[in-house]
């Protein structure tokens, strides 16, 4: 489904269409002031128009298509109806009226299919609609998706969420807590504002919400490890080149512009690995480098889950309560499927060892917010020229900026719990009440929307951001998943998930096609719209 | 970890529009012709306009190069008008076909569209409105595109009112 092209054509086209349409006007009517003009002008029309004749006494005869002008009896007749000045109708059958009692004749061309260009418009939306829905309804993977959102812009849509919270927790026992960068945000006064949102069909759970906030120097940086450490930094090393499979990609990976690097998957291995080389020239101090990357995960494992929720089918709850009470599957799914899809790995190269060095990974999971995370960089080589290699999953991240930068040292952040929270901007207290209680939960519906409010320790201060979110949500059943029920493939995927991404490669290829390129690649300004009326 | 769903727009512009559109949608007499029947109808055509001092609405019954003469949609009474005061006419021949449901209709049924949405309730909801307007003024001529003298071709007396016949006696 080319939908940006698609649309983009089916836009103009029916635009085009309603255009022509609105612009169009009908001249249908002729008004004749004697006999012969209205022979003269009717002779040579195929079909005879009915023809009214306005009477000089105010009464209208309507003749049908048979109807006679005999200027030699100075007559006009025909079958119809006559009217009087009230158009009350007083005669219906043969009429016979003289011309001269005639004040003006009038014909009217019948209007061929006035409406053909709105319907016409009409059947192409509604074929559009249709495909659209008939390919949601047949791949729910690919239109619908999942956890809270978090917007520092309240109108902003999430092609801008700022932040995603705990998009593994599928389940209370998933529960974990979740820190993504808000970055540096100019803030005036003491007051900083996050929208959370529910834009999906699940119940969102909400244990707890917190603001992390460190202040800044002049050029000084904090950034968060993928441990949730955090580092001060200052200096910003701009990448001189990258190489991938595909060649060079520096101009996407130099600027923090949210033009991304991705891959399309392995059509034969969903986990098939790839390589990014970066190179950095002229670093001054290779002492304590650290790698800030931005990324985020494509579809995949959004496809994933809905996969997982699909082969379930009507034993969803009983699985679920299994999960529950039986315990381990947290671990066994980092075991399974995401030790196979794996990280975005770094290594440094060491000149003295004539290898790659491992040093850490990076890994968050969901497609929405870009994370910004930093990897401290060790036994980095002392001369200005520092090489990297990324190694990942193909098809499953996107990445956005890579530079390197000096880490100050180590810090902790304030971390601020929220003065007030409003709901559809009026105080909720309970809201607050409840995030404020340790094993209380805010439990958030398709379509709520609340507003975190924190407090700052001094106004006008340059601060860091980090939002704090633990939770977990639970996914709605779709009925139309349920036709999808295989607990074979479901054993398969959380029991020999290297085979299952095997096999499934073929699938995913084929939504991966379609959906993720274009819907991503989709940069139209939808700001202007909100997905819930309040 | 994703999205999406639901539909409406809170941008004003939009609610505004789409209430317009509804609302002029449902303000056409019941007399007027379908549009296939417009050469059999005895009545004038449905005419408005503004004056100085007030909104006119209802059947045209007869001009001239003077005046103009109008049965009140709502009075049922004839009023005359001199020509000069008239301003910005907009005249219909025939039934508008209406469209307005489907505004609503189509662009809720894009919540099945998931995240798609973003793109084809906008979508919807313009062709809809455009469809829903361009409907409405199907079969209208205004003072853009209809001179005040071949108006009088869709008055009940394109001739003029017979001499005998007293204003008050039309209805």
């Amino acid at each position: 489904m080319r939908i940006n092209k698609l649309s983009k054509s089916v836009v103009i086209l029916i635009i085009g269409l309603v255009a022509i349409q609105a612009c169009k006007t009908h001249y249908f009517r002729s008004n004749y002031q004697d006999a012969n003009a209205l022979l003269h002008e009717t002779q040579n029309i195929q079909i005879k128009p009915y023809l009214k004749a306005h009477l000089l006494n105010g009464e209208v005869c309507i003749l049908k298509d048979s109807w006679q002008v005999d200027t030699i009896k100075n007559l006009v007749s025909g079958y119809g109806s006559r009217y009087d000045f009230r158009r009350t109708k007083v005669f219906e059958g043969g009429i016979s009226v003289p011309i001269d009692s005639v004040a003006l004749f009038e014909t009217n061309t019948k209007l061929q299919n006035p409406e053909s260009e709105r319907i016409t418009a009409l059947s192409i939306l509604t074929g559009l609609d249709a495909v659209i829905g008939v390919l949601c309804l047949s791949s729910p993977k690919a239109c619908f998706g999942s956890c809270p959102t978090f917007y520092i812009n309240e109108t902003d849509n999430f092609h801008y969420a700022d932040a995603e919270g705990f998009s593994n927790a599928i389940s209370p026992s998933m529960e974990y807590f979740d820190i993504d960068a808000l970055n540096n945000q100019k803030v005036s006064g003491d007051e900083f504002s996050i929208m959370m949102k529910n834009e999906a069909l699940e119940t969102h759970c909400i244990n707890d919400v917190k603001l992390f906030a460190y202040p800044l120097e002049k050029g000084e940086r904090v950034y968060q490890s993928p441990s949730n450490d955090f580092f001060l930094c200052e200096n910003e090393y701009s990448l001189s080149q990258a190489n991938a499979e595909e060649g060079d990609i520096t101009t996407l990976l130099k600027s923090n512009d949210r033009i991304e690097r991705f891959s399309l998957s392995d059509e034969n291995n969903l986990s098939s690995k790839e390589e990014v080389y970066l190179t950095y020239d002229q670093v001054a101090h290779t002492d304590s480098l650290g790698l800030i990357l931005n990324f985020r995960q494509t579809l995949m494992t959004t496809y994933l889950i809905y996969s997982a929720m699909g082969y379930m089918g009507d034993e969803v709850g009983d699985i679920f309560a299994k999960i529950e009470t039986e315990g381990g599957t947290s671990d066994k799914l980092k075991d399974g499927i995401k030790k196979e899809l794996g990280n975005i790995d770094v290594y440094v190269w060491n000149e003295s060892k004539n290898d790659w060095e491992f040093q850490n990974g990076y890994n968050e999971t969901g497609p929405i917010a870009i994370n910004k995370q930093i990897i401290p960089l060790y036994n980095i080589p002392s001369n200005s020229k520092i090489r990297i290699k990324l190694v990942l999953n193909k098809g499953l991240w996107r990445m956005d900026y890579a530079s390197l930068t000096t880490i100050k040292k180590q810090v902790s952040p304030i971390e601020i719990s929220p003065s007030t929270i409003s709901n559809k901007g009026k105080l909720d207290h309970v809201a607050l009440k409840k995030i404020k209680t340790v094993d209380k939960y805010l439990i958030s519906m398709p379509g709520s929307e609340y507003e975190f409010n924190f407090t700052l320790p001094s106004a006008d201060t340059d601060y860091d951001f980090f939002l704090y979110s633990k939770g977990y949500y639970l996914e709605w059943m779709r009925e139309h998943w349920i036709k999808d029920k295989d607990l074979m493939k479901l054993r398969q995927m959380v029991d020999n998930s290297k085979k299952y991404l095997r096999e499934e490669a073929e699938g995913f290829k084929q939504y991966e096609a379609s959906m993720e390129q274009e819907f991503w690649n989709s940069r139209i300004d939808t700001k202007t719209f909100s997905y819930y009326e309040n | 970890m994703i999205l999406k769903r639901s539909p409406i727009m809170k941008t004003n512009i939009f609610i505004l529009g789409l209430f317009l559109v509804l609302l002029n949608s449902c303000s056409t007499p019941s007399y007027l012709p379908s549009s296939d029947q417009i050469d059999v109808n005895e009545y004038g055509s449905y005419i408005r306009f503004r004056t100085a001092y007030s909104n006119i609405e209802g059947e045209l019954i007869s001009i001239d190069s003077t005046e103009i003469t109008v049965l009140l949609a709502e009075k049922r009474t004839c009023v005359t008008f001199p020509l000069n005061e008239v301003k910005l006419f907009k005249l219909t021949y025939a039934q508008p076909k209406q469209y307005g449901w489907k505004i609503p209709v189509y662009t809720l049924a894009t919540i099945a569209h998931g995240f798609w949405l973003i793109l084809t309730a906008p979508l919807n909801l313009i062709v809809t409105i455009s469809v829903t307007a361009s409907g409405d003024n199907a079969f209208t001529y205004s003072d853009k595109n209809m001179t005040y003298d071949k108006l009088r071709m869709f008055a009940r007396f394109p001739q003029g009112i017979p001499p005998h016949i007293e204003l008050e006696s039309i209805n």
